[in-house]
């Protein structure tokens, strides 16, 4: 994925690196932010800590990589420091005291086999229907899509401010209100992929052409994900067909709703 | 996490209720009944309320003494019927309790704060 992308939007970094490397690491950045996020999510149980150290790691490549090369395992670096900063952050709120262990065993390895799965949770997470369907698009493309609020806003030409205060409020209604990270079950993924539906769908026509491709690319990779998944439990679950067709990512979509 | 489902509905809801046969507000006290029984393990403190017309306020300035009035606080159509605490893991676990509610009208769902 990284380097396929050439839509680059480097608005709001004022750092100075050449082209083909601002190229590289925003297309990078916007696929590894989504996978280190859904990640310490997992583990956090917090959007907003997980967003905020994964924004720390990618700022610290942001300055490090166009000096010193990009590192040949850039996952990892990034994952490794991002952890470092969780854990800073974790030792400073007691309420995360039990996470500290979670986060000392965590590896880049043992992370990766359930990467996948972590975006999945994160994607229906954000499409939550206890959110409003605004708040369930700015938080995929934030959280999934690695967009930044101000590309956000401009996306939707609604204000920057208007998008960070939309974003803060779906974060802390996720963590109060006890919206849980996970996948639903067979006998509830139908009802809930509608509202997954119809964000992946807004990244296909909603966005501007610049943004569109990469999350696009990262909706619709989930989307065959889920479609396979919901194939296998209903297979197992003999439920019928009627799930598996739903989740087809080739079925024509819920109709596009406006921001 | 504790929440406490508060059950509501609107003055044609409670209109609907109240005209409801005595048959069938029985069947629905038994739906009802039904509910609170298979999800005993989970609800906690639960009441069925008087009506809003037998609501009393004290309502708080910014400062002084409460004013005593009659009526509910809330003044629009909609009013609370009544709550019942939950104990869930969830939110998806509370909404599937709230969801299987026989009483119609709508149920609010809201987290508990609790201490630390």
């Amino acid at each position: 994925m990284a380097g396929s992308w050439h839509g680059g939007d480097s608005s709001g970094h004022n750092v100075a690196v050449t082209t083909a490397t601002e190229e590289t690491l925003t297309a990078l950045f916007r696929e590894e932010s989504g996978r280190l996020t859904a990640s310490l999510v997992r583990v956090l149980g917090d959007f907003a800590v997980a967003e905020e150290v994964v924004a720390d790691a990618l700022m610290l490549a942001w300055r490090r990589w166009p000096v010193d090369g990009i590192p040949g395992n850039a996952a990892g670096w990034l994952w490794t420091v991002a952890r470092r900063r969780a854990v800073d952050q974790v030792r400073r709120d007691t309420r995360y005291v039990g996470k500290l262990a979670l986060l000392a065993a965590a590896t880049p390895e043992q992370a990766e086999p359930a990467d996948e799965d972590d975006r999945l949770r994160l994607l229906f997470t954000c499409c939550h229907p206890a959110l409003s369907h605004e708040a369930q698009v700015a938080l995929t493309l934030r959280t999934v899509c690695g967009l930044t609020p101000a590309q956000i806003a401009g996306a939707f030409l609604v204000s920057e401010s208007a998008i960070v205060q939309r974003l803060t409020r779906a974060r802390r209604k996720i963590a109060t209100a006890g919206i849980p990270y996970r996948v639903p079950d067979v006998d509830h993924l139908a009802e809930r992929l509608d509202a997954v539906l119809a964000v992946v769908y807004l990244l296909f026509n909603g966005l501007p052409h610049e943004h569109r491709r990469q999350c696009a690319a990262a909706g619709l990779d989930r989307g065959c994900r889920v479609a396979r998944d919901v194939a296998r439990s209903a297979y197992a679950h003999r439920a019928g067909g009627a799930g598996t067709a739903r989740a087809d990512p080739a079925a024509p979509c819920p109709r596009r709703r406006t921001v | 996490v504790k929440y406490v489902l508060l059950f509501c509905g609107t003055d044609e809801d409670a209109a609907a209720f109240a005209a409801l046969s005595e048959v069938e507000l029985k069947e629905r006290y038994a739906l009802v009944g039904r509910w609170f029984a298979e999800h005993r393990s989970r609800i906690g403190a639960s009441n069925q309320l008087q009506g809003p017309e037998t609501a009393t306020s004290v309502r708080f300035g910014p400062t002084g003494p409460g004013v005593v009035t009659d009526g509910p606080f809330l003044e629009g159509k909609e009013q609370i019927g009544g709550y019942a605490e939950i104990d869930v893991t969830d939110l998806d676990q509370a909404l599937e309790i709230a969801r299987t509610w026989p009483g119609r009208g709508t149920v609010e769902i809201r987290p508990v704060i609790t201490s630390r």
